[in-house]
């Protein structure tokens, strides 16, 4: 077979806009990762790794962290790359309207010196560039996490040119007719194993036909995907995976008014589904990717409780369940879902649950919309990053100011203790506070987790070498596969 | 003695065998060592992320946990890690279907290294590694060498076909034929072959010829027997002259079966058997059979046997004879019977030669310059230019009726090694002067110096007074003087030599061979006094041949009586330095 030149991405929905400021989903996250760069990037186990910054020294109290950029990088105009240039790319991000609840920037720069001023003088003033190379942040107050908040594309440093956004990755990506277009970035030194990429959009449930057949040699997100050839073992299809990378939740909208304002109700449906959700009914794709966990942090991970404790805390829901049921009865939930198969609905209504006809599938641009702005459904079948590591992680879903909060599942509880925690640290307390989080959340139950699933790349082993062989978490980067 | 198989299995096949196995075993020794000291250090790795995996549930620190199983499986090569509590499967990386309660099954290629966390038996870790650590190379190598080994087998396979085909086909079908072989080894076999089997084909022709001529030579012996008995009755009826020829044709013709004998005595030269021309070509040998010969006696012998014997065919022919003076007492040192062969083919030659029924041949005979020129005239009718050309060479003719070509050739080499030589002088129509030349011999000067002694015993006065005349001329030219002793009588001589201290390096002996009826001999004399080294037998006996084979046996020189006779100076100074002819 002759070696491939151009590498076919299926990808399981479209990516949405492509701005990094304006990034609020995983989807467009991954495919923003080849194309801008942050000062930092989540490496293994959480350790955050340089990335556009070449250093950077933490103050004791971690209220000042100092970066040194990498000026030798640069955009794909063949600009250099300077500290300002995160300045003027934060700042600028801060003035769009946000495609989530908050801004995308904002769980961390709302702790930054001067945010307060920021509609005013349209400046932060706690991020200060010192000189070409070198970058100032300073905190309100300490923030342990604060360099893990600091990677993702959306702290990438940009230049906007007409209505492109240019970017110092390996890749420029160009939107055209249904297709992501990546070319390369002749200014970047990355060693890449495709100067060529087309993404398309594949449905999950198209996605093993699609690499059989050869219509895309990868399929990111094959978690999503009914890929049984990643369990099963097979000639053509490989599977590259890692760790434990989506949470899998029932987002519970709790908002004034709505169903799930009433508690009882919202710890009576986590109660179900712990008592539902068994291996056994899960669809066949989740058997061996879905952790069925109510925990919203890993085992051994800090604020973990024990299994005990916690499914004390769930079964308090259980007393519920009836009356739980009865409401349903008299108005129906309407639940909607990311994918084709709807399993869970049918799940919780051989339990008795009903549900609005409607409920069901809608494309992922309906389901953001309504996730952040218009709020219409019950139940939101969804799935969220794991944060690398640190409790923090759980911020940018359940933070007052989190990147991809929802009102539908705030919780002043909860955002209060996680606000609590970001001053911490002390690892050694850190664990007795996130068991609290842990705890409140699944007292105050903002959404119903249902497990954890890994990352997987699904590939033609025929045609596609995969460099590494662990995946990481955070590790979207198209430039880690070669051709055979 | 092997077959070829097996020396090839023997020399190839089994050397190679053994160097590729032992190579192959040396290799699977080698890589099994590699994989015992990588699987060492496997484990050892695996103990050492395990601690510190060990460390991280301790603290419950997820992303070191995260980070040791990522080490496990991008470093060491996990095919899977699973952190158990119980049944409840807590981390497992990478994707499967496995968990704690459904542990992947081990086999042989898979090697399952099992810990249980330290202070926490209820966590275990379970690490799946690949058995075969092998990197790749590793199998490379020994697939390269185990590739090698085969085609050299199947090398020495081919080579072993091949050299049927080329070598061992060609040596049994064409070594011994005329067509040419492609090896260059095996061609210089072919021919050296072929020469030894002309070699042995012309030694056989060879020796069929001297069994041919045995059996005649034995057939003509027993002839010349019966006329040797009937020899006496014979020459009863002879008249005087014809008594002789008749004689000396019956000696002639023993004399030939002689050298006929010692001719077929195959001799080898240069690894090839020839009676003629080992005779030919190695004259030195044949040589040591001289003789010294008086020319006169041998013409003179030659021509009354040659009118004898043309006579009866051509009684019309001539053959005469003009002796010089100069050649009285003349000797050469031949071999006589060849000597007379020759003369009797050149006369044979001009008798053959004739063109009319006259024919003429005369031999005349002078001395020049201590050369014996004899030259053979006919009137015949003269050699064509054509043959004249390659007349000594070995097949040419020279006209005769049934010539061979043999004789001149023959008689060419047997003069050029006499020191002398034979052409033709001269050849027309009206006839041919066939010249032979050949040097006088003279015998190794009698060489004295003052004081020495000269001891003559001969039992003729006469002969004593030539030597004193000899020994005197010597003393007036040299101004030395000499001592000689004279005696008639052997055995005063004998009682003398006996007796006196006689210094022999400065002694010359001359002695007569017949010294009386009552005495003996005087090589007798010599070989008992054992003076042999300083003596010369003096005899008009020059000819006889066991006279001649006693002295050339005992070592004596012996001196033709007649000798003395003709030469002036016997005797010469031994500071000056003469040449020896």
């Amino acid at each position: 077979m002759n070696k491939i030149t151009t590498l076919k991405v299926g990808f399981p929905v479209h990516w949405g806009n492509l701005i990094p400021s304006l990034q609020h989903t995983g989807y467009a996250d991954a495919l923003m990762a080849n194309q801008f760069e942050a000062l930092v990037v989540a490496g293994t186990g959480g350790v955050t790794q340089p990335l556009a910054a070449k250093s950077w020294t933490v103050s004791e109290d971690f209220k000042v962290f100092t970066f040194k950029v990498d000026t030798e990088r640069k955009f794909s105009n063949g600009e250099q790359l300077t500290a300002s240039d995160f300045k003027r790319s934060w700042e600028y991000g801060l003035t769009l309207d946000p495609k989530s609840s908050n801004s995308s920037l904002q769980d961390v720069m709302y702790r930054v010196l001067g945010f307060e001023n920021f509609n005013k003088t349209g400046h932060l003033e706690g991020v200060t560039v010192i000189d070409k190379e070198t970058l100032k942040v300073e905190f309100k107050e300490s923030f342990r996490m604060a360099l893990n908040h600091l990677a993702g594309s959306r702290m990438s440093a940009f230049i906007k040119k007409d209505d492109s956004y240019l970017g110092t990755g390996p890749y420029i990506l160009t939107d055209k007719d249904k297709t992501l277009y990546l070319s390369r970035n002749e200014y970047s030194t990355a060693d890449v194993g495709f100067d060529s990429i087309e993404i398309i959009v594949v449905p999950p449930t198209e996605a093993s036909d699609a690499l059989s057949t050869g219509l895309v040699d990868i399929y990111t997100f094959a978690e999503f995907a009914n890929i049984q050839e990643c369990f099963e073992g097979d000639e053509l299809i490989g599977c590259y995976s890692g760790a434990e990378a989506q949470h899998r939740s029932l987002m519970l909208n709790g908002m004034s008014g709505r169903f799930f304002e009433n508690k009882d109700y919202r710890k009576a449906i986590q109660s179900l589904v712990k008592k539902s959700l068994t291996k056994e009914v899960l669809p066949s794709f989740y058997q061996y990717n879905l952790n069925i966990d109510p925990q919203i942090y890993l085992p051994l991970q800090i604020g973990r409780l024990d299994t005990e404790t916690a499914n004390m805390e769930v079964a308090e829901g259980e007393k519920h369940i009836a009356a739980f049921i009865a409401a349903t009865q008299k108005d129906p939930l309407y639940m909607i879902t990311s994918e084709e198969n709807n399993w869970m609905q049918d799940i919780l209504e051989s339990a008795g649950v009903k549900f609005t006809e409607d409920s069901g599938f809608i494309t992922t641009q309906e389901r953001v919309k309504m996730y952040y702005k218009t709020h219409k459904a019950d139940v939101f079948v969804m799935a969220f990053s794991v944060a690398s590591g640190d409790p923090d992680g759980i911020y940018h879903a359940l933070g007052k100011n989190g990147s991809i909060g929802s009102p539908i599942q705030y919780r002043p509880s909860v955002s209060d203790l996680l606000e609590e925690g970001r001053h911490i640290l002390d690892l050694k307390k850190a664990d007795a506070h996130y068991k609290r989080v842990s705890e409140e959340t699944l007292r105050e139950v903002p959404f119903v987790h249902l497990g954890f699933t890994k990352t997987i790349v699904a590939y033609r082993k025929d045609k596609i070498k995969v460099k590494n062989k662990y995946k990481k978490r955070d590790d979207s980067k198209l430039s880690i596969y070669e051709a055979i | 003695m092997i077959s070829i198989n097996k020396w090839f299995s023997k020399n190839a096949k089994r050397p190679l065998f053994l160097l590729g196995l032992g190579t192959i075993v040396v290799q699977i020794c080698f890589i099994f060592y590699i994989s015992i000291i990588q699987h060492r250090d496997q484990s050892s790795s695996v103990e050492n992320l395990f601690t510190i995996a060990n460390l991280a549930l301790e603290q419950k620190n997820r992303p070191i946990l995260e980070s040791t199983f990522d080490v496990a499986i991008e470093e060491l090569g996990a095919e899977q890690i699973i952190l158990c509590k119980g049944t409840e499967t807590i981390m497992k990386l990478p994707l499967g279907k496995s968990s704690c309660e459904n542990l992947p099954e081990i086999n042989l290629f898979t090697k399952h290294l099992k810990f249980s966390a330290i202070g926490r038996p209820d966590y275990q870790f379970h690490f799946y590694l690949p058995a075969l650590l092998l990197s790749r190379s590793y199998l490379v190598l020994f697939s390269i060498t185990f590739m090698f080994f085969v085609l050299s087998i199947l090398i020495i396979l081919k080579v072993q076909r091949r050299f049927s085909e080329d070598i061992l086909e060609p040596l049994e079908n064409k070594l011994l034929s005329d067509n040419e072989i492609n090896i260059i080894q095996l061609e210089e076999l072919r021919n050296k072959i072929k020469k030894v089997r002309a070699a042995r084909e012309k030694e056989a022709a060879a020796n069929a010829i001297l069994e041919h001529k045995t059996k005649v030579a034995h057939n003509i012996r027993s002839l010349v027997q019966t006329l040797k008995s009937l020899q006496s009755s014979i020459q009863e009826k002879l008249s005087p002259a014809k008594k002789n020829l008749f004689n000396d044709v019956v000696e002639g013709i023993g004399d030939i079966l002689t050298e006929f004998s010692v001719k077929s005595t195959p001799i080898k030269v240069n690894n090839t058997y020839s009676t003629d021309e080992a005779f030919f070509t190695n004259m030195n040998e044949i040589n040591n059979k001289r003789t010294r010969i008086e020319v006169v006696d041998v013409i003179k012998s030659i021509v009354k046997q040659k009118r004898c014997e043309l006579k009866s065919l051509n009684p019309d022919v001539s053959i005469s004879y003009k002796i010089d003076d100069s050649v009285s007492y003349s000797f050469i040192d031949v071999e006589e019977a060849e000597f007379r062969s020759i003369l009797s083919n050149i006369i044979n030659n001009s008798f053959e030669s004739r063109s009319s029924l006259a024919n003429k041949i005369q031999i005349n005979v002078i001395k020049i310059a201590e050369k014996i020129e004899i030259r053979i005239l006919d009137t015949g009718s003269g050699i064509p230019f054509e043959v004249l050309k390659s007349l000594f060479h070995r097949g040419t003719t020279s006209g005769k009726t049934n010539g061979t070509g043999y004789g001149l050739f023959h008689a060419k080499s047997f003069l050029n090694s006499w020191s002398g030589d034979i052409k033709v002088e001269t050849t027309s129509s009206k006839g041919t002067v066939i010249l032979l030349d050949i040097p006088c011999w003279h015998p190794a000067p009698f060489v004295l110096s003052n004081s020495d002694t000269v001891v003559i015993v001969d039992d003729d006065q006469l002969v004593h007074d030539i030597w004193k005349a000899h020994i005197s001329m010597w003393e007036k030219g040299t101004g030395k003087m000499i001592i000689s002793k004279f005696f008639l009588n052997p055995v005063d001589a004998e009682k003398w030599i006996s007796n006196a201290a006689i210094d022999y390096s400065q002694t010359t002996f001359l002695i007569d061979n017949d010294l009386g009826k009552n005495f003996e001999s005087g090589s007798s004399l010599i070989n008992s006094l054992g003076i042999n080294e300083v003596a010369t037998l003096v005899t008009n006996r020059y000819d006889d041949k066991n006279l001649i084979s006693f002295c050339r046996l005992n070592n004596i020189f012996l001196l033709p009586k007649p000798f003395i006779f003709s030469t002036e100076n016997c005797f010469f100074d031994s500071s000056v330095t003469y040449f020896e002819s």
